[in-house]
């Protein structure tokens, strides 16, 4: 696994192993670190659900195009994806007078990550290519 | 090392003592009173003795209490703290302390394990948690981590005045599911292993108790009377309490000695009125001449003293005899016999030969004069010769034998009589007035009236034998009469005792306990005196001993107030017994007010920890640790500093260990530049907790991003979508670092400040907030940086961003920038 050829499920996997070592590479910031491979596995898994003729909207912000989802993974899936995604968002950023995120919240957010991921890429225009960008 | 029970109470009541020396020099008690009060204070005992007339004489100079000159010869601070296996911590994982005087911070998510720490040292210490006391079996049981098979705490700590490390440690059986079933022991330097409970700090873990959790914060002040119970325990005022009850209870046993004695009074006058017993009209008389003749009473009690009026007669009739009957048979057969006697001496033969005799002696006498001649009588010439006279003689000897058998019979006769008579003896007296018992004395009187007056007659044989005949027929009714009436006396006699008995009995009760009533009357005075000075002198004492304390309290409550309009004038104890309670006086905007309702949740929390800090950091403790968990929730910004600044200051003397939820009392701490160790608690998979130092987070997350750039065995589509965010993070803390100096140094309020950094989501914005102090202009910060910094620097952040989303080019290079530019974005601030 290179720089940019990592699937979204790779890289939720690779979040997950980062929980699980629990050895002092990750210091104190093995929470994050997950939480923004994570974001990135929701993030490359939404710009590569677009049909080749939407395509361009892998370009839109990602607010928009969580916005969008709706059309493509029904209601539900996208709410779903859209709360995992803010919430990955607030974990990725130092906010003041907070700590970094604990054990619990991120399997949780990596979690429902995977079920989002997994939506869409059920979702998928059959023929597509599974790998992102 | 000597127990630190002894010390802190020998402490706490010289303390005391003291107090109520000085007050009783001021406020003068008379002499027993006085006694009794200083003995009620010294506990039950000494009161007893006190009552029981051993009267101490305690000297009432007051002394000098050195306060807490022994209290600090023990000064324990904490090294490590060690969990495993207990609530949210599985392996074992340690807290190390840098045990003396000073501030450390333990931040941790909720349920990073933090508070595991923290209860586990309580549990450790004191065997329970009292944040579960009032909890179900839901809470309790649900104790052990399910990630480790053994339970076990372990402290270390060090103790000024020994060299080493006492060691406490406490751990449970595989199978023990309750928080109790733990085994114990304490390790001090040099010696050899021992109960917790030998360590001697069980008082000072409940009078100083050195734990605060949230939740007891919250619930300080919800019920004044536990707290007004706990500072009283704490400041030693219990004794007061104690010895006005004391006094109290020996007054009370005095009183009702007293009025037992009044009740049997009652009950003994009724008792005697009702009886006729003149013992009992005596008796009664005595009690009711005022002052009661114990001595008199008792006499009559034990029924000495001669038996006087009815009891008198009845007993003297009960023992009424008549003469002997054999006496009076053998009178009246006397009576017969010299009649007879008498009969046959005095018959005409007899009386014939007596009056020949004395003519006889008077003819022999004639003879003798005139010598022979004529009789005189019948004047037969030359009658009177010798031979007359020989015969006549001769005659005469036998007529005399004749005469003195008469005599003799006579003599006897009157013997025989004057017997009879001895027999007729009178009514006696207490016959006579044996119509006053109410007996049915009749028909006994009337037979010795009739006995009395049998007539004794002439003396002749007669008279004698109708005496006799006589006596024989009243004998019997008399002897009959009298023994029934006897009969009838003694049986009242024993009745009337067998009443009588009873009483004396009571009586005699009397006695003994009206003997000390006048002592009991005298001690119940004096003991109510005492219970009057301590009354009053129980608002002054209390108010002396709370005041230093108080004082603490109120200077805690200014400091951490900070922008609350509430201010504190004035904490003491007020009210007695249920009533008891905490009073606070506090004024709003300057204006008295109402008690704690005008407080938010966050004043009232600070002003628990007001109250808190100075019980748990007394200087006669000896434990020099304070663990306070989680006082920041609720809590405003500004007050988070003023917190971050009382901390601090009771780190100066003390090992103050404050466990946190979130960043918010780290950044305080960091912001004012306050001395302090701030500890990152973290939860890792399977429970593994571990312990991190995070004084400067920004280095602590760019070392964390230097080192998995480092990391080899790290894939790059890991390392390049994970480091700039690490990065990117490092650069926001930074940037609200910055921006919270500034604004901090330039007096802003804490609310604006907070708010406007929560709206700053972003980097940009944050970056525009510490370069500009203005979170809009996020969009000049990269012409900004390229002019200002330097386009490496624009670079930097563009690539931060941009990686966070989708990975870096180049994430060794990034961490290097971002530290240069950190340090340049910091450089703002100063």
């Amino acid at each position: 696994m290179t720089g940019q050829d990592a699937t979204p499920l790779d890289l939720l996997a690779a979040a997950r192993e980062v929980l699980e070592d629990s050895s002092a590479l990750w210091g104190t910031s093995w929470g994050r670190a997950a939480a923004f491979l994570a974001r990135q596995a929701l993030e490359q898994a939404v710009a590569g659900a677009w049909a080749p003729e939407l395509a361009e909207l892998a370009s839109a912000s990602f607010a928009d195009q969580f916005a969008c989802l709706r059309a493509l993974v029904g209601e539900q899936q996208a709410l779903g994806a859209r709360q995992a995604w803010s919430a990955l968002c607030v974990a990725c950023h130092a906010h003041p007078y907070e700590l970094a995120p604990a054990l619990a919240e991120v399997t949780d957010l990596l979690e429902a990550a995977r079920n989002a991921v997994t939506a869409l890429q059920v979702a998928r225009v059959p023929g597509a290519s599974s790998s992102g960008g | 090392m000597e127990s630190g029970r002894g010390i802190i109470v020998r402490v706490m009541e010289q303390a005391l003592e003291a107090a109520v020396l000085g007050r009783l020099e001021r406020v003068g008690l008379a002499e027993p009173a006085a006694d009794l009060l200083l003995a009620s204070l010294d506990g039950d005992k000494e009161l007893r003795k006190a009552v029981g007339g051993q009267l101490t004489h305690r000297p009432k100079q007051a002394v000098a209490a050195d306060n807490g000159t022994h209290a600090q010869a023990v000064r324990a601070y904490l090294r490590s703290v060690t969990v495993e296996g207990f609530r949210g911590i599985g392996p074992a994982a340690t807290l190390d302390l840098q045990p003396g005087p000073g501030l450390t911070v333990v931040c941790g998510r909720n349920g990073s394990g933090k508070s595991s720490f923290a209860e586990g040292l309580e549990v450790l210490l004191t065997g329970k948690l009292r944040r579960w006391e009032n909890r179900s079996a839901v809470w309790r049981d649900g104790w052990r981590c399910l990630h480790a098979p053994q339970a076990r705490l372990r402290a270390e700590l060090l103790v000024e005045g020994t060299s080493g490390v006492t060691v406490v440690e406490r751990s449970w059986s595989e199978d023990a599911m309750a928080l109790t079933a733990s085994t114990a022991w304490a390790q001090e330097p040099a010696r050899q292993r021992g109960t917790v409970e030998d360590l001697g700090w069980a008082q000072a873990l409940s009078s100083y108790r050195p734990f605060l959790s949230h939740s007891e914060l919250e619930s300080l002040l919800a019920e004044p009377k536990n707290l007004h119970d706990q500072l009283n325990a704490l400041l030693g005022l219990d004794a007061l309490e104690a010895a006005a009850k004391l006094l109290a209870g020996a007054r009370r046993d005095c009183d009702s000695q007293v009025r037992a004695a009044k009740d049997l009074r009652a009950e003994l006058e009724a008792a005697l009125g009702a009886s006729e017993d003149e013992r009992a009209v005596s008796a009664l008389a005595l009690l009711r001449a005022g002052t009661a003749d114990v001595e008199a009473l008792a006499h009559l009690s034990e029924g000495t003293g001669t038996a006087a009026g009815a009891r008198g007669v009845l007993t003297q009739l009960g023992a009424l005899t008549v003469p002997d009957g054999a006496d009076v048979d053998g009178a009246a057969a006397g009576l017969r016999t010299a009649a007879d006697i008498l009969e046959a001496a005095t018959s005409a033969a007899a009386e014939h030969a007596g009056s020949v005799a004395e003519m006889l002696e008077l003819a022999l006498a004639h003879y003798g004069r005139h010598g022979p001649g004529d009789c005189p009588v019948c004047q037969a010439p030359g009658a009177l010769d010798g031979a007359w006279e020989a015969s006549a003689s001769s005659r005469l000897e036998g007529y005399k034998e004749l005469g003195q058998e008469v005599a003799t019979a006579r003599r006897s006769a009157a013997a025989a009589v004057a017997a009879a008579r001895a027999l007729l003896v009178a009514v006696p007296p207490s016959l006579v007035r044996a119509g006053e018992t109410g007996l049915d004395a009749g028909p006994a009187l009337e037979a010795w009236r009739a006995w009395s007056a049998l007539v004794v007659g002439d003396g002749k044989p007669g008279a004698m034998r109708a005496l006799a005949d006589a006596m024989g027929t009243a004998y019997p009714v008399l002897a009959e009469a009298v023994a029934r009436l006897a009969g009838a006396a003694g049986d009242e006699v024993r009745s009337r005792e067998g009443r009588w008995a009873p009483l004396a009995e009571r009586l005699a009760q009397y006695c003994r306990a009206t003997a000390g009533t006048d002592k009991a009357k005298a001690l119940a005075s004096s003991l109510k005196d005492a219970e009057k000075w301590l009354k009053g002198a129980n608002d002054e004492l209390r108010d002396e001993q709370v005041r230093p304390f108080a004082d603490r309290t109120v200077a805690l409550w200014a400091e951490l107030r900070q922008e609350s309009n509430v201010e504190l004038l004035r904490m003491r104890l007020a009210g007695a017994g249920n009533h008891s309670h905490v009073e606070f006086e506090v004024a709003v905007d300057g204006k008295d007010a109402a008690g704690l309702g005008v407080m938010s949740q966050g004043e009232v929390n600070a002003l628990a920890l007001s109250v808190f800090l100075p019980r748990a950091t007394s200087e006669r403790s000896p434990l020099r640790f304070v663990v306070i968990d989680d006082p920041v929730q609720a809590m405003d910004p500004a007050k988070v500093a003023g917190l971050a600044r009382v901390l601090a200051e009771a780190g100066k003397t003390r090992q103050v260990v404050v466990f946190t939820h979130d960043d918010r009392l780290p950044a305080a701490v960091r912001d004012l530049q306050l001395p302090a160790r701030i500890l990152q608690v973290q939860r890792r998979a399977g429970s593994v907790v571990e312990v991190v130092a995070v004084s400067d987070p920004v280095s602590l997350l760019l070392a964390d991003a230097a080192r998995l750039v480092a990391a080899d065995h790290l894939s790059r589509a890991v390392t390049s979508r994970v480091v700039p965010g690490i990065c990117r993070t490092a650069l926001e803390t930074a940037c609200n670092e910055v921006t919270r100096r500034r604004r901090l140094a330039n007096g802003s309020g804490h609310g604006q400040l907070e708010e406007e950094l929560l709206a700053a989501r972003r980097l940009l914005p944050r970056l525009a907030l510490a370069l500009f102090d203005d979170p809009s202009k996020g969009g000049e910060v990269y012409s900004w940086l390229n002019a200002r910094v330097g386009p490496w620097a624009a670079d930097a952040v563009r690539a931060c961003n941009e990686g966070a989303h989708a990975g870096g080019a180049n994430p060794a290079n990034l961490v290097g920038d971002v530290k240069r530019l950190v340090e340049r974005v910091r450089a703002l601030a100063t």
